[in-house]
């Protein structure tokens, strides 16, 4: 059996100490969204929440990325039925819009859950004896 | 720290606290370790989304995994408040950027309207270039403190930053054409070309605007677009209408882009 080097205690054996759930269940909550997570994902999923729809244009705009980057990333939002795309024409012009799904703003709600329960717990945490 | 290779990262932030970097340990939490209770500290783990797991009266973190090692030199894993504040940071500029949103004031610019029309006659009566130009100086000085105002109340109230992302790129894209209005007034009026301001002023301020505007609700560029095609008919009209045209443009444009502003975009 090993021991804790700075306090020597054993470090085996059974549960003292139950984990407790803050409050609600956290079983899904718990999952970091890994796919909201990443930093152009994430971007996209905050400018659609603040917006009926864009246009790949102003979402290209607004994060500053290519087309080829906008389209992987939407094109995973769209696979996990987080943003929805409508394709239609302007005049003779394609035109693809972007909206976000009620899927997809509850996913960025839990997001935004997580990081106010990390920001939570910790301060909390610091404020220990 | 302690470290479980492939498993958990721990890091003492302080004696009282422990970090869990949850990246891989959300997926096991059956696996997460268990505290054992000894001499008198607390210890809380910090595990993501929702859990808090406190261990009353502890000083010992008792782990309970297969395979760990003890790693006191370790450097320091980033703090995990620090990670989400940044990302809340983010989301909160990215939707301001993105938010079909303005803090300028659409009372504040119908106020503006106001007094222009108010002073449109009063400068039409003065004799002298001198106090003509004085009497719209004032007038945009006490225009710019009154849209300066109402905008600050109207962030206050809607819980916004007045100097944003989106707002900080408007107030960079209107100041050049404004500063060029300033030396170009000053110019003109020192060579003798007074009544070429009223066409000079409502072309840079419609410039200003519009360039601006790209920052902004869609009324703020259109308002600008107005502007610039009112200086061009001033440039074309006698400068005896330049008050009259300036009563329509700084008066009842603003007037109306205000009220717009006001109803579709928070007042």
């Amino acid at each position: 059996m090993a021991n804790h080097r700075a306090t020597g205690v054993p470090v085996s054996g059974a549960a003292a100490v139950p984990l407790t759930p803050i409050a609600g269940d956290a079983s899904g909550a718990l999952e970091l969204d890994r796919l909201i997570h990443e930093r152009v994902r994430l971007g996209l999923v905050s400018a659609l929440a603040a917006n009926p729809s864009l246009t790949f244009n102003q979402l290209k705009g607004l994060l500053r990325i290519t087309d080829g980057n906008l389209s992987v990333h939407a094109r995973k939002l769209e696979e996990a039925g987080y943003v929805a795309v409508d394709k239609s024409f302007v005049g003779r012009v394609p035109q693809t819009t972007f909206r976000l799904t009620e899927q997809g703003r509850s996913a960025l709600t839990r997001y935004l859950d997580h990081m106010e329960a990390i920001i939570g717990a910790t301060r909390a945490a610091e404020q220990l004896p | 720290m302690l470290t479980s290779p492939g498993i958990i990262n721990i890091s003492f932030q302080k004696r009282a606290a422990l970090h869990i970097n949850i990246g891989s340990l959300s997926r096991r939490l059956a696996d997460l370790p268990t505290c054992q209770p000894a001499n008198g500290e607390r210890i809380t783990l910090v595990c993501g989304a929702k859990h808090l797991i406190v261990g009353p009266e502890l000083d010992t973190l008792r782990l309970v995994t297969k395979t760990h090692r003890i790693k006191a030199d370790a450097p320091e894993v980033p703090h995990l408040q620090d990670r989400a504040l940044e990302n809340l940071r983010f989301i909160r500029a990215t939707m301001e950027q993105a938010a079909p949103f303005t803090v300028i004031s659409g009372s504040g610019m119908a106020s503006v309207g106001a007094v222009a029309l108010l002073i449109a006659p009063l400068a039409h009566a003065m004799r002298s270039p001198a106090a003509w130009v004085a009497a719209w100086l004032g007038t945009a000085v006490v225009s710019l403190a009154i849209i300066a105002g109402a905008s600050v109340r109207k962030a206050q109230r809607t819980d916004r930053a007045l100097l944003g992302g989106a707002e900080r790129k408007f107030l960079l894209a209107v100041m050049p054409a404004m500063m060029v209005g300033l030396v170009l007034s000053i110019a003109l009026l020192a060579r003798g070309y007074p009544e070429l301001l009223p066409a000079i002023w409502m072309l840079l301020y419609g410039t200003a605007v519009m360039a601006g505007g790209a920052f902004s609700v869609p009324p703020i560029p259109v308002m600008g677009a107005v502007f610039v095609l009112f200086g061009v008919l001033a440039l074309a009209l006698p400068p005896t209408w330049g008050d009259w045209l300036m009563a329509a443009t700084f008066g009842l444009v603003h007037l109306g882009f205000g009220a717009w502003v006001g109803v579709k975009h928070g007042g």
